[in-house]
C-alpha cells in the first residue's frame, strides 16, 4: 500500500472533498471513458470467445474479491474459498430446479434472483462455520482448517449426496431458459457479461466503502496488530467470522451467478485448484488492494488464454503440448507467482499506483 | 480510587509465579508511576488489569482487580476497553498500514451514543499533538517512531478513556521527544481529567510526572510512597536515579555494590 498523491496543484479544502471518490475531473473523465469502454466498446467489437473470456475474467474478480477481503484485509489466509462458490452455485441451482416455486414466480423471473440472494446467505453462514476455528488459530494452521472446507464440501458432500439429489447421477443440468431476471432471459455469453459487470461493480463499490468504514478499519486494525485493536475494544472474534461472513456472501453471490454461465453444473468445476487460483489472483494483483483483484484476474485469465492461443498452433507439430496444456498451464500459473513474488511483491497495483503517481507529481516528483 | 489492584497474582502456563501478591491503587484523576528494573512484572500486571494476559498463556489466579468498583480480572480484553480502560502498549504498535488518521478512528471504535464526534475527537488529538496534523494522510508504517508513539498515544485518546495505562512511552526516542511526549501527558492530565498509571524505565522522568510512585522488584512491590520522598530515599537515588548519597551521578566501578545492595532490598 502506498500513498496516492493528488495532482500537482490541486489541493483539498475541506473533509469532504478529502473523502470524495472521485477527486479531480481528469479522474471523472478517466472513470467516464472506461465506463464506456466497458460497457459500449466491449459489447460491440468482442467476438463471442472474447467475450466468455472477459466473463471469465469477472467471475475471477468476483470470487477473488472475497479472498482479498479476508487475506488482504482480515488477515486471515483461506486456501478453500472455492467451496464457498461451490456452495453458492449448488444452493442457486437446487432451490432453481427442485423447489416448488409458484408458477407465478417462474414467469415472471423472480425465482433465480430470489434464489441467488438465499445462496450468498448460505454460503455466508457455511463460510462462518468454517470461519470458526479462526477465533483460536492464526496463520499456517488457518490455512488448513479452510482447506477442510474445501475438501469437506466439495469433495465429500456435494459429489457423494448432494449430487444424488434427484437421482440425476453426477451433474445438474440447467437447461436453457431457466435463468431468468424478470423478463430478461439470460441465454447468451453478451448477456451474461452483462451481468457479470453489474455484479463486479456493484462488488467493487460495495468492498471499497466498506474498507473506509468503521467495519472495514476494524479488519485491516485486526491484521495489522490483534492485541492492539482488542485493546482499542474490537470485538477481534466478532469481526473476523464478520469478514468470513461477507466473503462467503459474495463466494455465494459469485457461485450463484457462474451457473448462468454453464449448461450443468457439477462438483469438477469447483476444485482445490480454484481455491489457490484465486489466492494466486490476489497475489499477483496486489494484497489488500481492490484495484489489485482486478488487475490480478484480468493477468490470470488473459495470460492463460493468450498461453492458450500461443500454444495451439504449434499443436499440429507437437501434438504432445495439445495433450499436456493443462501442465503447461499449470507450469505459468506457478511461474508467474514466483516471478511476482521475487520482482514485484507487491503486486501489479502497486505498480499502477507507482504510475499514476509519476503522472500526477510530473514535473515536481521529488 | 479508580482503580485497585488488591494483592494478585499472576501465573504464566499455569507453573512460572510471575506476580506475587502485587497491590496497587490509583486513585481519580491522578497519575502514578510504576517503577522497577527489566523483568520485575511491570508489563504483566499492566496486562493483567487490561486483560491481555490470555494472550500469552498466564491469569490472574489470585487477589482481585476492580475498577470503579466491579471486579475485572475476569473479564475479556475487549470488555475492560469499553469500560474506560485504554493500554498503550510499549513498543509503538500502530496499524501500520493505515493512515495517521484511519488510526486514530479505529480508536473511536466503540464510541457510544451521545459521546463526542470522531470529528471532535481528532480534533482535540490534533490539538494535543500537532505534529500529527501534518502526517495524518501518511501511512503510520512510515512515520518516524517518535510520531508513531504519539498515534498510539492519540488513538488511545480517541476511546475517551477514564484510566490510560502507559506501557514505557519513552521506549527508544529521543531525550527531546521524551519530553515533549511528557509535556503532552501532563497536560492531558490536568485538561480531561484522565487517570494515568505509568510505567516507565527512565524513573527521573517518571517521578517528575507522578506525584505517587510504587517500586517493583521480583515480582514484589517493594516501596511505595510520594514522589518527593522516593527521591530522597538513598536506594531509590542509588539504584534508580544513579545517584550518590551526596548528589554527584554514580561511577561504573559502583555496580557492584548495586548488586550487594539489591540482594537486601528484596
Amino acid at each position: 500500500m502506498s500513498t496516492t498523491f493528488l495532482p500537482c496543484g490541486d489541493y483539498h479544502q475541506n473533509y469532504a472533498q478529502e473523502h470524495a471518490w472521485w477527486q479531480t475531473k481528469f479522474i471523472k473523465g478517466k472513470m467516464i471513458l472506461l465506463f464506456l469502454f466497458l460497457f459500449v466498446f466491449i459489447p460491440v467489437t468482442a467476438n463471442s470467445y472474447w467475450i466468455s473470456v472477459c466473463n471469465m475474467v469477472g467471475y475471477t474478480i468476483l470470487g477473488a474479491l472475497g479472498v482479498q477481503l479476508l487475506i488482504g484485509y482480515c488477515g486471515q489466509l483461506t486456501l478453500g474459498h472455492g467451496a464457498f462458490i461451490a456452495v453458492g452455485a449448488y444452493a442457486s441451482t437446487l432451490l432453481i430446479l427442485e423447489f416448488p416455486w409458484p408458477q407465478f414466480m417462474l414467469d415472471w423471473g423472480i425465482a433465480y434472483p430470489v434464489s441467488v440472494i438465499i445462496a450468498g446467505f448460505v454460503a455466508g453462514i457455511w463460510s462462518v462455520l468454517f470461519g470458526l476455528p479462526s477465533a483460536r488459530v492464526k496463520g499456517f494452521y488457518l490455512i488448513l482448517t479452510t482447506m477442510a472446507a474445501q475438501f469437506i464440501t466439495v469433495d465429500f458432500l456435494l459429489t457423494q449426496y448432494v449430487s444424488q439429489i434427484g437421482g440425476r447421477g453426477q451433474a445438474f443440468s440447467l437447461p436453457l431458459g431457466t435463468i431468468k431476471i424478470g423478463p430478461w432471459v439470460i441465454d447468451s455469453d453478451l448477456k451474461v457479461y452483462y451481468l457479470m459487470l453489474i455484479l463486479v461493480i456493484f462488488f467493487c463499490i460495495v468492498m471499497a466503502n466498506l474498507i473506509r468504514s468503521r467495519v472495514g478499519r476494524a479488519w485491516v486494525a485486526i491484521r495489522d496488530n490483534d492485541i492492539s485493536a482488542e485493546v482499542m475494544g474490537i470485538n477481534v472474534v466478532k469481526y473476523k467470522l464478520l469478514a468470513f461472513f461477507v466473503a462467503g456472501f459474495i463466494a455465494g453471490i459469485t457461485g450463484a451467478f457462474w451457473i448462468s454461465n454453464l449448461a450443468a453444473i457439477s462438483p469438477e468445476h469447483f476444485p482445490w485448484f480454484l481455491s489457490l487460483s484465486l489466492v494466486g489472483v490476489i497475489l499477483i494483483g496486489g494484497v489488500s488492494s481492490i484495484h489489485g483483484t482486478i488487475f490480478g484476474a484480468i493477468f490470470m485469465v488473459v495470460v492463460m488464454e493468450l498461453l492458450q492461443l500461443a500454444v495451439m498452433p504449434m499443436a499440429d507439430t507437437y501434438p504432445k503440448l495439445l495433450m499436456d496444456f493443462l501442465f503447461i498451464k499449470e507450469a505459468a500459473f506457478g511461474l508467474a507467482i514466483c516471478l511476482f513474488i521475487m520482482f514485484e511483491p507487491n503486486g501489479i497495483a502497486y505498480r499502477w499506483q507507482q504510475i499514476k503517481n509519476y503522472f500526477n507529481l510530473w514535473p515536481f516528483s521529488y | 480510587m479508580i482503580l485497585k489492584i488488591n494483592n494478585i497474582e499472576v501465573k504464566y502456563h499455569e507453573v512460572i509465579l510471575v506476580i506475587k501478591g502485587v497491590s496497587i491503587e490509583v486513585p481519580d484523576g491522578g497519575i502514578v508511576a510504576l517503577l522497577g528494573a527489566n523483568g520485575a512484572g511491570k508489563s504483566t500486571t499492566l496486562k493483567a488489569v487490561s486483560g491481555l494476559l490470555n494472550h500469552e498463556d498466564g491469569e490472574v489466579t489470585d487477589g482481585s482487580i476492580e475498577f470503579m468498583g466491579e471486579r475485572i480480572d475476569k473479564m475479556r480484553a475487549e470488555r475492560i476497553a469499553r469500560m474506560g480502560i485504554v493500554q498503550v502498549i510499549e513498543g509503538r504498535r500502530v496499524f501500520e498500514h493505515l493512515t495517521v488518521e484511519q488510526n486514530l478512528k479505529v480508536g473511536a471504535h466503540m464510541k457510544k451514543k451521545g459521546g463526542r464526534s470522531i470529528k471532535d475527537g481528532l480534533e482535540m488529538v490534533y490539538n494535543y499533538f500537532p505534529r500529527l496534523k501534518e502526517k495524518r494522510n501518511e501511512i503510520a508504517g512510515f512515520i518516524s517512531g517518535g510520531e508513531q508513539q504519539m498515534t498510539v498515544v492519540g488513538r488511545a485518546l480517541m476511546t475517551s478513556p477514564r484510566l490510560i495505562l502507559l506501557d514505557e512511552p519513552s521506549m527508544g526516542l529521543a531525550p527531546l521527544l521524551i519530553h515533549e511526549i511528557f509535556n503532552i501527558i501532563t497536560r492531558l492530565h490536568k485538561d480531561e481529567n484522565i487517570s494515568i498509571l505509568l510505567v516507565e524505565q527512565n524513573a527521573k522522568l517518571a517521578l517528575n510526572v507522578a506525584p505517587y510512585a510504587y517500586v517493583m522488584e521480583n515480582g514484589r512491590i517493594v516501596m511505595n510512597d510520594t514522589a518527593e520522598k522516593l527521591r530522597q530515599n538513598p536506594d531509590i537515588k542509588d539504584f534508580y536515579l544513579g545517584l550518590k548519597d551526596h548528589g554527584g551521578r554514580k561511577n561504573f566501578r559502583d555496580v557492584k555494590h548495586y548488586k550487594r545492595r539489591k540482594r537486601w532490598l528484596t
